[in-house]
């Protein structure tokens, strides 16, 4: 648990991990600072002839604290590559100045030219960053199909850590303004801060404006923290990551997706299944310490995930995972698109198209077009029967059977995701007919933590909350040995080495 | 309802009573896993920083170890191998600083292998009887060139690969991970007729022995660095039949690409003073015309990516045409 790749590369160096010793530290400092900040405790330092002057120029003192912990942010941000400080700042500045504009009392077609150059602004630096080879190779390989002699330039290009989730951040900034769900903020701070907070910087939750910067332009209460929901999120989040994403992965999913002809179909199949464990793991335990991380400071997060693989329907599937995400293609897209308004052919359209580019967010390879087109086609088949048949509270055992299928459904998903290319998706399904390949990789350990990784999903809500109520009544100090001591837990159970996050890459 | 959720009812805290539980687990954590922080301190990068952590956290270390503070945590951690029957790593379990001992610091390499065939055995290989490869490295063995060539060899039924590779480790700092000790235990438990080796790209990088700091790019890194991947490979080819040494590809970073280019000087010549090795360059597979880094190449007219997207790593084609060219190798030296 406590190596970090600081001995690797020394072109390239991860993104500050949370389970890390790094992190830790990093997180020690900007949580001491950040709270003495608020109780005024660090203008006592300065010269007290030039405190009025310090303090009339910052406006409130909680302005230091916006400045702390922005410099924090791109601090964390800048141990990946400081170089993509200045994106990061480009980004904020922008769409501060966009959202200033917006906030002005000028005519609806100039409010829309606004807004059209505000998500031009914003899907550029996306689309250079992330999509610009995808779609010049794509082009440059048509082209070559055409028996066209012409290609396009490809250039070499970094794909910044994040930029999807703060690209998306800053739309749904410029886009409430624009809405008038939220107000402009006046101060730059609360916009650098708001895209660029660590928490949620580089791998969600993607929070949205109106739920974040109001929290920005009012004083953190520090005698209202939610501590035992954080600590209980955090130690809930190093488990899923540090043991069963991380274990999974290594003793099953990583060596089956490599080569599943090598394997036996139990071991093809349990690898789907264990992926899907790894993903929700991996993904959940992020959001999860970042909620955590906010609380700690004193900022409200919503949820991210709801228990995903008990959903009974696709579309349930998708209001519990990664619901910052679902929800945003919801408000931003699918709603911009039309939504539901204009009749059932127009709602289905808008359905796939959603869920194609919702996939293509995911990255830009045809493998995520694909598992997005999956889920449209899928959630379109399901508003048809809707429509047909109307809903009705199904027997406990249809319920049952629905839970099973749309489980099914999204791990025929998750192998698109996963694989890379149609081709090897392809050869994925086929390997489930290896019966004649002995298993090597069931171990006992390998199926508990596929137990414990579908079987969370089916816990009911009691033993959780009964659990952060007792603990949040225990001592303080009984409290920090009790964390101490599952910290040691995970530091001694954990492999060596800390794999980053799934989501880190989109 | 989600269990996560804030429920309104709960208690919440004020933050001199966070302040004492995230004090209280810091300082409970320090004693009981002072260890844990030694090793995270051992593994920064040669420097004024890891100096600062370890005279920090050494004296912590020392005065935890003489309490047995660190008990509790070796028994977790021993009842955890013991459940899921796993082992710890040699690799991690033997890390030093010098994994040939004395001989690490021999400035001047030992004389080369005598003449002896390319590859000793007159065995002929087949599916009853497969050629066993190891494949062992860094994280070039995982991804891309890794997935690849343990396809093309488990796509061949005369040959059987079993692969360990481990992240961010190398020959430069066996304080971290020693491969030496590692191919060690493999070679104890499983018996092999070659090996394929892809690792340096952590190493250009110091490395601290008793005290001293050799800095990457001095003559002195350079004699130890070479000594380390000579010994290694008469390691290798004292238990194996052949080794193959596979090269670093250009990289993005021109800085980063010359120390990476500098190693390879360094892989090739050692391989050449030990006869059962092979060089496998890759330069000339995944650059470009002046081989130079290239993120995509042109093959049977289509625009393939071959690079990673963070300009160190292969992608799956990338990959395939390095293990391409090995497997040619491989079927060139062994008997079918």
């Amino acid at each position: 648990m406590y190596r970090s790749d600081r001995v690797g590369t020394g072109a390239w160096r991860p993104t500050m991990l949370f389970p890390t010793v790094d992190f830790a530290i990093f997180f020690t400092v900007v949580f001491t600072v950040s709270w003495l900040l608020v109780d005024n405790s660090f203008l006592r330092i300065i010269p007290y002839e030039i405190q009025g002057t310090v303090s009339a120029f910052l406006r409130s003192r909680f302005q230091w604290r916006k400045i702390f912990l922005i410099l924090a942010s791109y601090f964390f941000y800048g141990y990946w590559n400081w170089k993509f400080m200045f994106l990061l700042l480009a980004c904020s500045v922008g769409n501060y100045l966009f959202g200033l504009a917006l906030g002005r009392d000028y005519p609806d077609r100039t409010r829309r030219i606004i807004l059209t150059s505000a998500v031009t602004w914003n899907l550029a630096i996306l689309g250079f960053f992330k999509y610009f080879g995808f779609f010049v190779s794509s082009f440059n390989n048509l082209l070559t199909v055409l028996r066209l002699d012409a290609h396009m330039p490809l250039l070499d290009i970094i794909l910044p850590v994040g930029i999807s989730f703060f690209t998306f951040q800053a739309m749904s900034y410029v886009i409430d303004v624009y809405r008038r769900d939220t107000p402009y903020a006046r101060s730059l701070l609360d916009v650098l801060l708001y895209i660029s907070f660590f928490p949620q910087l580089v791998a969600g939750p993607i929070v949205r404006a109106r739920d974040f910067i109001p929290q920005l332009q009012r004083d953190p209460d520090p005698s209202r923290i939610a501590a035992a929901r954080a600590f209980l999120l955090i130690m809930a989040g190093l488990f899923k990551k540090v043991i069963v994403a991380n274990y999974i992965a290594t003793e099953l999913v990583d060596p089956v997706f490599e080569d599943p002809l090598a394997f036996s179909s139990p071991e093809v199949l349990l690898a789907v299944y264990g992926y899907a464990v790894q993903i929700y793991c991996d993904f959940a335990a992020y959001s999860e310490i970042a909620i955590g991380v906010a609380a700690l400071m004193g900022y409200h997060y919503p949820d991210n995930f709801n228990n995903p693989y008990r959903a009974q329907s696709l579309r349930d599937f998708w209001r519990r995972w990664h619901i910052s995400l679902s929800t945003w293609l919801r408000d931003y897209l699918f709603i911009s698109l039309g939504g539901s308004r204009h009749g059932k052919w127009q709602t289905y359209r808008n359905i796939a198209i959603t869920m194609v580019l919702g996939g293509l967010w995911h990255g830009a390879s045809w493998n995520f077009v694909l598992w997005g087109a999956l889920h449209g086609f899928g959630l379109t088949v399901e508003r048809i029967f809707a429509d047909i048949f109307g809903t009705r509270k199904k027997a406990v055992f249809l319920q049952v059977i629905s839970v099973i299928v749309v489980f099914h459904f999204v791990c025929l998903g998750w192998v698109f995701f996963r694989a890379r290319s149609f081709a090897l998706a392809i050869e994925y399904l086929r390997a489930l007919g290896n019966v004649h390949v002995a298993s090597t990789l069931l171990t006992p350990f390998v199926i508990a933590l596929l137990v414990i990784g579908i079987g969370m999903h089916f816990m009911p809500p009691q033993p959780g909350i009964w659990a952060r109520r007792s603990f949040s009544r225990l001592p303080a100090l009984v409290q920090g040995i009790i964390l101490a001591l599952l910290l040691l837990a995970l530091s001694a159970f954990g492999s060596e080495g800390v794999a980053p996050f799934i989501y880190f890459r989109f | 309802m989600n269990e996560t959720t804030h429920t309104g009812e709960e208690r919440l805290y004020s933050i001199r009573e966070v302040s004492v539980v995230l004090l209280t687990c810091l300082v409970v954590t320090l004693l009981l896993d002072a260890g844990g922080l030694r090793r995270w301190a051992d593994t920064l990068k040669v420097g004024r920083t890891r100096d600062t952590f370890l005279a920090a956290v050494d004296p912590l270390d020392s005065f935890t170890s003489e309490l047995h503070l660190d008990y509790p945590r070796d028994v977790l951690q021993r009842s955890f191998y013991d459940f899921t029957g796993k082992e710890p790593e040699a690799g991690f379990v033997e890390a030093t600083s010098e994994p040939y001992g004395e001989g690490d610091r021999i400035l001047q390499p030992g004389p080369p292998f005598s003449r002896e065939p390319a590859v000793e055995t007159n065995e002929v290989f087949s599916p009853s009887n497969p050629l066993r490869v190891l494949l062992i490295g860094d994280s070039m063995m995982g991804d891309g060139f890794g997935t690849m060539i343990v396809r093309a060899l488990n796509d061949d039924p005369s040959m059987v690969p079993d692969r360990h590779f481990k992240h961010s480790s190398g020959l430069s700092r066996p304080d971290f991970y020693n491969w030496p000790a590692q191919v060690d235990e493999i070679f104890a438990q499983n018996h092999y007729d070659a090996v394929i080796v892809m690792m340096g790209t952590n190493d250009a990088q110091g490395f601290e022995i008793d005290g001293a700091v050799y800095h990457y790019g001095d003559d002195e890194w350079f004699n130890i660095y070479f000594s380390r991947v000579d010994s290694f490979i008469r390691d290798l080819c004292g238990h194996a039949g052949h080794v193959y040494w596979i090269g670093m590809p250009p990289m993005r970073s021109p800085g980063y690409n010359r120390r990476m280019q500098s190693l390879n000087e360094v892989f090739e010549d050692a391989c050449r003073r030990n006869p059962r090795s092979t060089y496998v360059s890759t330069v000339s597979i995944l650059g470009d015309a002046e081989s130079n880094f290239t993120a995509y190449l042109s093959l049977n007219g289509r625009q393939v990516g071959v690079r990673g997207e963070d300009g160190i790593h292969m992608t799956r084609a990338g990959g395939k045409l390095v293990s391409d060219k090995v497997m040619s190798l491989i079927r060139r030296d062994f008997k079918f």
